[in-house]
């Protein structure tokens, strides 16, 4: 009895040492952990002791080409922190620039392992990083430190930062509205006879492109444009047939091929629509008469490319730039514009990391990537002098150029290709080989005159019905390319395509996006 | 005797015209990339690619040369990365593989279990991410590169144990411990030298995955100077291809005066990120077989 009672007291007492050995390792973990985030917090706070200030503000950009080295960063970064102090702000700023391929991963990964990340752009998408909780409410912050950039961008545009009637992001505010033109070689447009205003949209190009290949057979008389993620090689029929003045179509994104036409606020199936027909039948036309390259849905290589290579007399291609802008950036070409978009949707939106220490000071540094003229150039250009000098002032707008013999590979710091991702556009220098003065003001004016489509604003959410999204892109994804490319017979494929994607599962999408789009229409 | 004679030699025809075939099929794409990168830009465009290059012109190199302070740089860090993850990756596998192939080892099962465990389940990407970042740091420093995924690879493991088990007899080990050679000894004097056609396979496997790896960059990389020559190249491509088409992402930005690689660059640097395993591999080629066979069919 007496040996049992001991073994039991023996057997609790080594659990007992074991639970203790448990707790105390975790207990070390935890304090392992707690010393690490001080490291992490004194090295932070040293720095901010060091510039005599308050909390560090991180802001994490991509950036495209060119990432500027820890060592660029710093003097950037010195300056920039300089600057803030001056105009009393109690916070300093680490800059975080993240090559633009890897950005949407390992900010999503930060995120997730509890690091600091600080103002972030959730490229992955909007209501993506809402549902798995990567984002903070703002709208404590809209009536004060965000204040600046609610009265700039006006209520319209912040809806695209908006899930389920909360504001959780800022959209980066830049020359949105894109006109697509039709780059043609000057001396094979002459020799046609046709006129500028012979061309009124991608319709009307036609009779030009079929005198284009009588009188020049040896090459072809448009090349096609690169298609994004897969969706296939096209001519922009899409977005130019969409425009307002046309069949104002709005697509929901995700590649799903879901859009809503006109001012209806009915989802439908894209490839069901006369407008998808005509976009097809109007390649295949050309594709028939010969007009086109013949690996037009297969090549990877840019319209411009094609066109300067002379392999083609031209190539339809958006911009924000004005025309003659557009023509200049090729040699010896005309730039007739065929279309003007509207502000469909917008994903590019700036917010703060759930994880976030200090919200009220990154909100406030947020702002000033809209409104501060000094802040936004620091971070896509760095420091005058050793980054780039400054040429001249046109239209009020600062020129600017590389420090004699560098360029935007040799500069110290640079983030001249993030300037379409953040912040305010119509504050940035213009650089000289960029967008010019000009033409800034030129897409100021578009922003103030955008039509706006029904639903913009509206982001589907693919979570509940993901499989079937997938389905849908890879089954369309084998014929969109060979249909916008004019090289499957429409009458054929078009029916094949429908089969292909409501196998895949498109009814239920249809569903779930309606259903969104009614629920987000009450809301408005 | 004649008959058996024509016979040998038809066969050995036919297996000499299906490796040609084969041979050819897998040059072919070697020698277009490098005619590609050899080839003026807008003949390539207007051309196509071809085996001879219509206009031969090196301003792909001479560009790669002007960024040579970055492509230099992450060449470097492929060639560091490469040497020391290889040769630290084949001693610890080996030294594992060792034990696992001793009769006497108790636990030999057990951890050969354990191995073959990590090569069916892992962790995945989210969970080792928050292991290597917030407990052992290795965000953004060279260690980042080195350590995961690639350090030990269970399939290497088993390759090497294989090899020792079914090559190395039972009988030499006992000789050399009647010799009074200690464990360490024997590990170094016999098992090593004995066991060169394996290790020096799996030294190219891993050095090949190594080489290759951009996925470590992805994830656990944003200081540029850490680029590895693949990860500078798959990061540089997928930028420009964003560039090219037609993305919100650079709406509003002029792009047109940029001078961006185009694809005979893109060419170039895909030339020489394989060059130095061109150059390795037929010295090891005889070897490679070797350890293949012997380590991976039988046992």
């Amino acid at each position: 009895m007496n040996k049992k009672v001991i073994s039991t007291l023996l057997a609790a007492a080594s659990v007992i040492t074991l639970i203790g050995c448990g707790s105390s390792t975790t207990a070390k973990t935890d304090e392992t952990a707690a010393e690490n985030s001080t490291v992490q917090t004194t090295e932070a706070a040293a720095k901010a002791a060091s510039s005599g200030e308050g909390s560090v503000v991180t802001f994490s950009y991509p950036t495209l080409v060119v990432t500027p080295t820890p060592e660029g960063v710093a003097p950037v970064e010195d300056a920039l922190n300089d600057y803030l102090k001056s105009i009393g702000k109690n916070y300093t700023v680490d800059l975080n620039p993240i090559d633009g391929n890897n950005y949407p991963t390992q900010t999503d990964m930060a995120i997730m392992s509890n690091e600091n990340v600080g103002i972030y752009c959730p490229l992955a998408g909007l209501s993506n990083a809402v549902s798995s909780n990567k984002l903070l409410p703002l709208d404590d912050y809209l009536g004060a430190e965000l204040k600046p950039v609610v009265d700039l961008e006006g209520d319209q545009m912040l809806r695209s930062g908006k899930v389920d009637g909360i504001t959780y992001a800022m959209p980066c505010y830049k020359g949105y509205i894109l006109y697509y033109y039709w780059v043609v070689d000057k001396d094979i447009f002459d020799a046609t006879g046709f006129a500028g205003n012979d061309i009124t949209d991608i319709r009307s190009l036609t009779p030009i492109l079929e005198k284009i290949h009588e009188q020049n057979p040896d090459i072809a008389a448009i090349a096609p444009t690169l298609g994004l993620n897969g969706t296939g090689n096209n001519y922009c029929q899409l977005p130019t047939m969409g425009d307002p003045d046309d069949y104002k179509v709005t697509d929901l994104g995700s590649f799903l091929g879901l859009i809503v036409e006109g001012d209806s606020t009915k989802v439908e199936n894209m490839y069901e629509t006369q407008y998808f027909k005509e976009a097809c039948e109007l390649a295949y036309d050309w594709n028939q008469k010969g007009l086109t390259i013949k690996d037009a849905s297969v090549t990877t290589d840019t319209p411009t490319d094609t066109q300067q290579a002379g392999r083609a007399a031209s190539n339809i291609i958006g911009y924000g730039n004005s025309a003659e802008s557009v023509a200049a950036f090729t040699d010896n070409t005309y730039a007739f514009p065929i279309s003007k978009t509207m502000m469909a949707s917008n994903s590019l939106v700036w917010g703060i990391a759930s994880n976030c220490s200090n919200p009220r000071e990154s909100a406030d540094f947020l702002s000033l990537l809209y409104t501060d003229e000094q802040v936004i150039n620091y971070i896509i250009y760095g420091t005058e002098g050793d980054d780039y000098v400054v040429t001249g002032e046109e239209n009020g707008i600062k020129t600017i150029a590389y420090p004699e013999g560098q360029d935007m590979n040799s500069v110290p710091y640079t983030a001249q290709l993030s300037c379409g991702i953040l912040g305010n556009q119509f504050i940035m220098y213009a650089i000289e080989g960029g967008t010019s003065p000009a033409d800034i003001s030129f897409m100021k004016e578009n922003m103030d005159k955008a039509v706006y489509s029904p639903v913009f604003g509206y982001q589907i959410d693919v979570t509940p019905v993901s499989t079937q999204a997938s389905a849908i892109s890879n089954a369309a994804n084998q014929y969109t390319g060979g249909l916008l490319c004019g090289e499957l017979d429409p009458k054929t494929y078009i029916p094949q395509l429908i089969d292909a994607v409501n196998a895949a599962g498109m009814q239920d999408v249809i569903a779930v996006a309606q259903d969104q789009l009614d629920a987000w229409k009450t809301e408005q | 005797m004649k008959h058996n004679h024509n016979s040998e030699t038809r066969f050995r025809t036919v297996c000499l015209i299906i490796l040609l075939i084969f041979t050819v099929l897998c040059l072919a794409p070697f020698v277009l990339m490098f005619s590609a990168s050899i080839t003026e830009e807008d003949a390539l465009i207007k051309d196509g690619y071809r085996f001879f290059p219509s206009q031969i012109s090196f301003a792909t190199y001479a560009f790669l040369w002007a960024k040579r302070e970055t492509i230099g740089r992450s060449y470097l860090m492929s060639i560091i990365v490469t040497g020391l993850g290889t040769l630290t990756s084949v001693i610890i596998t080996s030294m594992l593989a060792y034990p696992l192939a001793r009769r006497d080892f108790k636990w030999r099962n057990a951890f050969a279990f354990i191995i073959f465990f990590t090569m069916m389940f892992n962790g995945g990407m989210t969970a080792s991410y928050i292991i290597w970042t917030r407990y052992f740091h290795i965000k953004d420093t060279f260690w980042a590169l080195l350590i995961p995924n690639l350090l030990m690879n269970g399939m290497n493991v088993l390759m090497v144990r294989n090899y020792y088990q079914s090559s190395i007899p039972d009988s030499i080990l006992e000789a050399a411990r009647v010799d009074g050679a200690s464990e360490m000894m024997i590990y170094r004097r016999i098992i090593l030298p004995l066991s060169t056609p394996v290790l020096i396979t799996i030294s190219l496997f891993t050095g090949m995955a190594y080489w290759n790896d951009w996925t470590n960059g992805l994830y656990y990389i944003t200081n540029q100077k850490l680029f590895t020559i693949n990860v500078y190249l798959n990061n540089l491509m997928k930028n420009i291809q964003l560039l090219a088409s037609q993305s919100s992402l650079t709406e509003g930005a002029n792009l047109a005066g940029l001078d961006l690689p185009a694809v005979g660059a893109r060419m170039a640097i895909a030339m020489i990120a394989v060059l130095p395993v061109m150059l390795i591999f037929p010295f090891i080629q005889g070897q490679l077989i070797k350890g293949v066979v012997i380590g991976g069919v039988k046992g």
